[in-house]
């Protein structure tokens, strides 16, 4: 026994005196752990990313997924390595959902620097055999009747029923909202005809749509889309003009990196991040899921960051989501306040000369 | 296919998950059902206190109130079938009788001993925490606190039960585990398990 | 049309045939595959997770080669350590233990896993036709399962613990799955998002995953069971026919067909997978196999091994469909062969066909070739492993112990699975000790969440709706309901009186 231990010890003095001559950063393989499953938006979106930044700077980086509690589970994982930049946190909207319903204490834009990428943008569709074909019908028969309509969402106190609930608010719909395990089987749900209407991303429904399984209610974007078959989905708008100014209604999709990492090794990440979303190759993934491209960084990432968070904590206040804390529990102010609230005072942006 | 000619069917037995010895059962069946009878009254209390958001029907506690109920009712089940083949007297005593073999009996304590190991390889590899990385030539040698855990760990176990010399084991567990390990992590870039 | 898509088909066979690269790559997928499943506790899912990073630098045609091979070669080879050292090397590959390992220890342990592998080719080419030739109706068929028929499925899997257990009282085979059941409520219930019995624990707020439990629950502890033994028993090192006579196979041509049908369809509805086909295939099996092959039902019948074996390659075919005709997976594998197809820019969906012409034609090719490989690859594989598996069990057990650790560890890189592996090793070995089969548990704890959160689904829907309403409107749950109730009963009633008969008795 006492051999072998001697003979491990001295294995680690050697290691330890080896390890220790550093090189430029990185010296060792990055890992991105992703916050959702293998195969979703979230998912394809930044790994497509991972690929274009590995391709341009000839980093080693690993995609992992780790899933669970609104990406709460991936956040700790993250916030318990060392601030080195060796791992990366792969988030969607910011991560906002981990602080309000996840239950993890890290503020977005003091405790992390998050990038954005993209974002994909909601969308309801109903069965060629629905009662309703337009959102204008939708409308109607909502007046008409008052039942409650059922929409499907990808999980309770997620995305899709976050929009949902903002556009009901605004238009006074009645609506039920199913929760489902991800905006795959939300969208399986309309179309096998257990909900009304399908929640879900125009990722999520496009092809579905093209191939005439699904037809397109509205979407939460700015502007028409049109398909490459030539469908139109419109945009919420043109039937309720008084929601145009939150629009979009948008999923933006990011990496996050602690903000406690040395300054130049997050500069260095930044640089790779510009370079994979400009290239073709990224942006040929995107384009062809209907998710665009946005780049934002900085004050700007900061800023969206802490507003999303709010809207969402407002809202989810609103709707009553159980588990879900309140403005005032994260100490934040209400949507109508933010403006006059941002910047707090402890925040501070990171910026190339301190 | 053909049968094969049958051992006798006590033989077959052993090997079918779930056997048991007829002897000490009666004492077994009683002591599960009082357990698992407990168990399930408290789950019972568990759901009932769990909160109501919506209407009754999608009461997060409805499922898990049925399941412990009737959970509860097969226990008493399975206590009634004891307490037919037994008193409470021969019950306990049987439990008693079994839980002394156990203790006396060599396998059971090796069994003590070995989940006594296996715990501590699991609390160790939670514990320590550590990764180097030796360049050597064009590639990283990397080791983690994981492998080292693991290698001393198993070289100890086989030590025991496989009863070979401490080189041999120690020579097995270290090649068998740094096999393991490279494959995952160089083959599928997978991270080596730990606490973090 | 036909002449286009006839066009399409050669092209790509040409295309394979032209590229040998393309057999060595799916061979070493196969033989990746059938590695990764005989290992105690990583499971498919977990392979092709980890394998969508890998196929990034591939390209098309190579990625999909490879993911396939591992796909179709690891659902076989859960059956090898299930077999040999009777821990099953994926979760689908439990009943296949329970009747496969019995058979070892005869000594027959080749020709039990010969008689899967011939089982699991029988059962890939079901589904692979299946998926070709019905894509619409098998659809049209996995579509009706909404949240209420989800529920009854998952409710019948339920109902089949209680025969599932080989002691003499079924009622310890229900305590088992009910027992699971409850552990498969911990943790945040999915409608509204309340914590479940989770004590303040923020681990335990996401529940507990199944493969821990079933590393802890046949891996753990059949080590603790084994090692301590004084000499514990290795299976017999010769091994005689692997491969069983086409005339036997043959006989079973009707239990395949069915176990086929059984799993290639239960791979269609998104949601359930391999393990739920395989268990329910082996259910029926035994309620539709003759009273003399009834008998042998739990102590080794290859009847048996054959329900099982062909249900879970049939779900190979089974799972791709949703995934290739809706852009839905159908499990946790297909998802990712979904997504590493996604990352080569090739939106998986109702439009494949227009979008990318003839790709679909080389998935369907690539499934069998990967099964022929498989096939070829285990047959060669199976001597080895039998001689390797009859090494002394004090040297094979120790070196499992840290496979279960990294198993647990990688289904979500998360150390807390270490630990539910590790008390679930220890309590599955006190049930053990105290007469409790454990195939219910896991079977239990897999169904738990599937049946809890698509009936609270259910009822939310049908809030406003009458009962007779929804029996009427439903009349595939209806059915579903009556076959449920048919397999509570059965179990309470039927199965007590056959044993007072002893028929079953061990």
């Amino acid at each position: 026994m006492g051999r072998l231990t001697s003979f491990v010890a001295l294995f680690f003095v050697a290691a330890l005196l080896l390890s220790s001559a550093r090189a430029d950063w990185p010296e060792r393989p990055i890992n991105m752990v992703v916050m959702y499953a293998p195969g979703g938006g979230t998912d394809i979106v930044l790994r497509a990313l991972a690929t274009e930044m590995s391709r341009s700077t000839g980093w080693v980086i690993n995609v992992t997924n780790r899933t669970g509690a609104s990406g709460a589970l991936a956040t700790r994982y993250v916030l318990n390595k060392r601030p080195d930049g060796y791992t990366l946190l792969g988030a969607s909207n910011f991560n906002k959902y981990a602080r309000i319903v996840g239950g993890v204490d890290t503020r977005p834009w003091t405790d992390w620097y998050f990038m954005q990428a993209a974002y994909g943008i909601g969308s309801w569709s109903v069965r060629p055999d629905s009662p309703f074909q337009s959102f204008q019908d939708l409308m109607e028969t909502a007046r008409q009747e008052s039942n409650e309509l059922t929409i499907s969402t990808s999980g309770a106190g997620g995305q899709v029923h976050e929009m949902a609930a903002i556009i009901a608010q605004v238009t006074g719909l009645n609506l039920k909202y199913v929760p489902y395990a991800g905006g795959q089987v939300a969208t399986l749900a309309g179309l096998n005809g257990e909900v009304d209407i399908a929640g879900g991303g125009v990722h999520e429904h496009i092809r579905l749509i093209d191939s005439g399984d699904l037809v397109p209610l509205m979407q939460t974007g700015t502007t028409d889309i049109v398909t490459t078959t030539g469908k139109v989905i419109p945009t919420v708008s043109n039937f309720v003009p008084q929601i145009r100014d939150r629009l979009p209604l948008n999923g933006p999709y990011t990496i996050g990196v602690r903000r406690d990492t040395p300054i130049e090794v997050i500069w260095a990440i930044e640089e790779a991040f510009f370079t994979a979303v400009q290239s073709s190759a990224f942006e040929e993934v995107v384009r062809q899921r209907n998710i665009f491209v946005d780049v934002m960084v900085g004050e700007n990432a900061d800023r969206r960051a802490a507003e999303l968070e709010v809207i969402t904590a407002t809202i989810f206040e609103e709707l009553g989501i159980p588990g879900a804390r309140t403005t005032e529990e994260l100490g934040l102010p209400e949507t109508k306040d933010f403006d006059r609230w941002w910047p707090p005072s402890d925040y501070a942006p990171l910026t190339r000369n301190p | 296919m053909d049968d094969r000619p049958k051992r006798k069917a006590k033989r077959n037995q052993e090997t079918l998950p779930g056997h048991y010895e007829r002897g000490p059962v009666v004492g077994k069946n009683f002591a599960s059902a009082v357990v698992i009878g407990v168990l399930a009254m408290v789950f019972m209390v568990l759901s009932l206190r769990l909160e109501v958001p919506g209407s009754i029907y999608t009461a997060p506690g409805m499922l898990p109130f049925i399941v412990s109920l009737t959970l509860f009712f097969m226990a008493v089940g399975l206590g009634i079938s004891a307490l037919r083949q037994g008193s409470i007297g021969d019950n306990l005593g049987g439990l008693a009788r079994h839980l002394k073999n156990y203790a006396v009996d060599q396998e059971g304590r090796r069994t003590v001993m070995l989940i006594g190991m296996v715990f501590l390889y699991v609390l160790l590899v939670a514990v320590l925490s550590f990764d180097f990385r030796i360049p050597v030539f064009f590639f990283d040698f990397e080791i983690t606190s994981y492998e080292v855990v693991s290698i001393l760990v198993v070289g100890m176990i086989l030590r025991i039960f496989w009863k070979k010399s401490l080189v041999r084991c120690g020579f097995v567990s270290l090649i068998m585990i740094e096999a393991l390990v490279s494959v995952f992590r160089y083959g599928f870039g997978m991270i080596m398990p730990e606490a973090f | 049309m036909s002449a286009v898509i006839g066009g399409q088909i050669l092209e790509q066979l040409v295309f394979i045939a032209q590229t040998p690269w393309l057999w060595m790559i799916c061979l070493l997928g196969v033989t990746l595959g059938i590695f990764w499943g005989a290992m105690p506790g990583l499971s498919t899912t977990m392979a092709m997770t980890l394998l969508v990073g890998l196929t990034v630098e591939m390209t098309q045609a190579v990625a999909i080669m490879f993911m396939l091979g591992v796909y179709t070669g690891s659902v076989f080879g859960g059956a090898i350590s299930a077999v040999l050292i009777n821990i099953p090397g994926t979760p689908d590959a439990v009943p296949t233990m329970i009747e496969g390992h019995a058979l070892a220890k005869k000594g027959e342990g080749g020709l039990a896993l010969g008689t899967a592998l011939a089982a699991s080719f029988m059962g890939n080419w079901i589904g692979i036709i299946l998926l070709i030739a019905f894509i619409p109706a098998v659809l049209f068929f996995a579509l009706q399962f909404r949240s209420w028929e989800m529920f009854l499925l998952s409710l019948w899997g339920i109902a089949i613990c209680g025969s599932m257990s080989s002691t003499d009282m079924p009622i310890k085979g229900w305590i088992s799955g009910w027992i699971g059941l409850l552990v498969a409520f911990i943790g945040l219930d999915p409608i509204h998002g309340v914590s479940r019995f989770t004590f303040g624990s923020f681990a335990l707020g996401d529940g507990i995953n199944f493969i821990p439990v079933l590393i802890g629950l046949f891996g753990l502890a059949e080590i603790l069971r084994v090692l301590p033994q004084k000499s514990p028993a290795t299976i017999p090192s010769e091994v005689g026919r692997i491969l069983p006579p086409i005339r036997t196979l043959l006989r079973y041509t009707r239990v395949s067909l069915r176990s086929g049908l059984i799993g290639t369809v239960i791979g269609a509805i998104p949601g359930a997978g391999a393990n739920i086909a395989s268990f329910f295939s082996y259910d029926v099996g035994r309620r539709r196999a003759s009273q003399k092959e009834k008998a042998k039902w739990g102590k080794g019948s290859y009847e048996a091994i054959i329900s099982a074996e062909v249900a879970n390659n049939a779900n190979v075919g089974g799972s791709m469909l949703p995934t290739l005709a809706l852009g839905i997976p159908g499990n946790a594998a297909a998802a990712a062969v979904l997504a590493a197809l996604e990352l080569k820019n090739v939106v998986v969906g109702p439009l494949i066909q227009t979008e990318n012409p003839g790709l679909i034609f080389y998935i369907y090719i690539s499934l069998i070739i990967a099964n022929f490989f498989m096939y070829g690859m285990a047959v060669l594989l199976i001597k080895p492993c039998v001689k390797l598996f009859s090494l002394p069990r004090t040297l094979l057990m120790p070196l499992i112990l840290p496979i279960c650790v990294i198993g647990s560890f990688a289904v979500n890189l998360n150390y807390f699975d270490v630990y539910v592996m590790l008390f679930s090793g220890i309590f599955g070995y006190v049930l053990h000790r105290f007469g409790f089969p454990l195939a219910p548990l896991v079977l239990a704890v897999i169904l738990g969440p599937l049946a809890d959160e698509n009936l609270r689904r259910a009822l939310l829907i049908f809030e406003d709706a009458g009962v007779l309403n929804v029996l009427w409107d439903r009349k595939l749950g209806t059915i579903l309901l009556l076959v449920v109730l048919y397999t509570f009963y059965d179990g309470i009633f039927k199965r007590n009186d056959r044993n007072s008969n002893g028929e079953i008795n061990d």
